[in-house]
């Protein structure tokens, strides 16, 4: 699990009115920060994420689209499956970390992520098509031809020859009645 | 992408976070094409005789970042473009689209005149290099 923590780095205000740092409780916020610190600068998981990257999904047209901003990932590091009803993206990226580097600070802490979709409709797989650029993720899924809508043509009931041509429909049968 | 820096006393090791605040008052200073701001992760390190921060900041361009360094504070902010078609159905949606704007105080041991910035997939890449004054030496001793 991907742990967003980065929004401040003491979990204690300076501004707390009446504590001072110097007191035995500014002494235990200290603790408490330092220890907050070292959880906070360490990446939290090695196993593959499951719920980072955020996901987009649309539908465009005759298209699903799903897209997922994925930085520091390659092409070669990615890899998209796709059934009937399901999307997979799956990455794993090289560490980042430059060479004899001591790391002060890592908030981009995940190298390995796995997330999969339930799509709302049948796509066809074989026509699914994947970009990336800058770091997004982008995976377009045309919906199947089955499961496409398909334009119903509205018959005239007005003039009689539609109106004899509809002899078996209910409806024509109920009118012919009224 | 744009690296200016000031000519003030650059910069150095302590790294604190300045910006927590988000963007929506941001883009009304800067009148940007989306609506909210972003902060980007980022990563830090010391590499001896500079430091290097890398910022996630995907969908965006080399030509749409912005790096400058005033008064020992970096700033980064990168432009993105709004990239959804009006007449969608959203199915589902975690994250937000926008700039992203970042600010970082540095050290004095940094010369921010020297600073170099490369973009890639998706990733800024800053190099900060220290002031050579600064460096520990290494001073030979010789037997007398």
């Amino acid at each position: 699990m991907f742990v967003r923590r980065w929004h401040m780095l003491s979990i204690f205000p300076n501004t707390i009115p009446g504590l001072s740092r110097n007191s035995v409780f500014g002494q235990i916020a200290r603790d408490m920060d330092r220890l907050f610190e070292s959880v906070a600068t360490r990446p939290m998981v090695d196993s593959a994420s499951r719920t980072w990257p955020g996901m987009n999904v649309w539908r465009d047209g005759d298209d699903i689209v799903a897209e997922a901003e994925i930085p520091g990932f390659r092409m070669e590091d990615i890899e998209v499956l796709a059934t009937e009803h399901m999307l997979t993206i799956r990455g794993q990226r090289r560490s980042s970390t430059p060479e004899n580097a001591t790391a002060l600070r890592i908030e981009r802490s995940v190298s390995r992520f796995e997330r999969s979709l339930h799509l709302p409709v049948e796509i066809d797989p074989d026509r699914v098509r994947a970009t990336l650029a800058d770091g997004v993720l982008r995976v377009t899924l045309p919906v199947a031809e089955a499961a496409r809508p398909r334009r119903v043509q509205i018959q005239s009931l007005a003039s009689t020859p539609a109106r004899e041509a509809l002899p078996t429909s209910p409806v024509s049968q109920a009118e012919a009645t009224a | 992408m744009i690296i200016m820096a000031d000519n003030g006393n650059g910069c150095c090791s302590a790294i604190e976070q300045r910006d927590n605040v988000t963007a929506i008052q941001n883009t009304q200073s800067h009148g940007k094409t989306s609506d909210v701001t972003y902060r980007p992760p980022l990563d830090l390190y010391d590499l001896g005789d500079r430091y290097e921060i890398q910022f996630d900041v995907p969908g965006t361009t080399a030509e749409a970042i912005e790096v400058t360094v005033h008064d020992q504070v970096l700033t980064v902010e990168a432009r993105v473009q709004a990239r959804y078609p009006g007449n969608i159905t959203p199915l589902l949606g975690e994250y937000g689209v926008g700039d992203f704007r970042r600010q970082v105080r540095l050290g004095e041991d940094i010369d921010s005149q020297s600073l170099s910035a490369i973009y890639t997939d998706g990733v800024l890449t800053l190099s900060l290099p220290k002031r050579a004054e600064r460096q520990p030496r290494r001073i030979e001793v010789r037997a007398g």
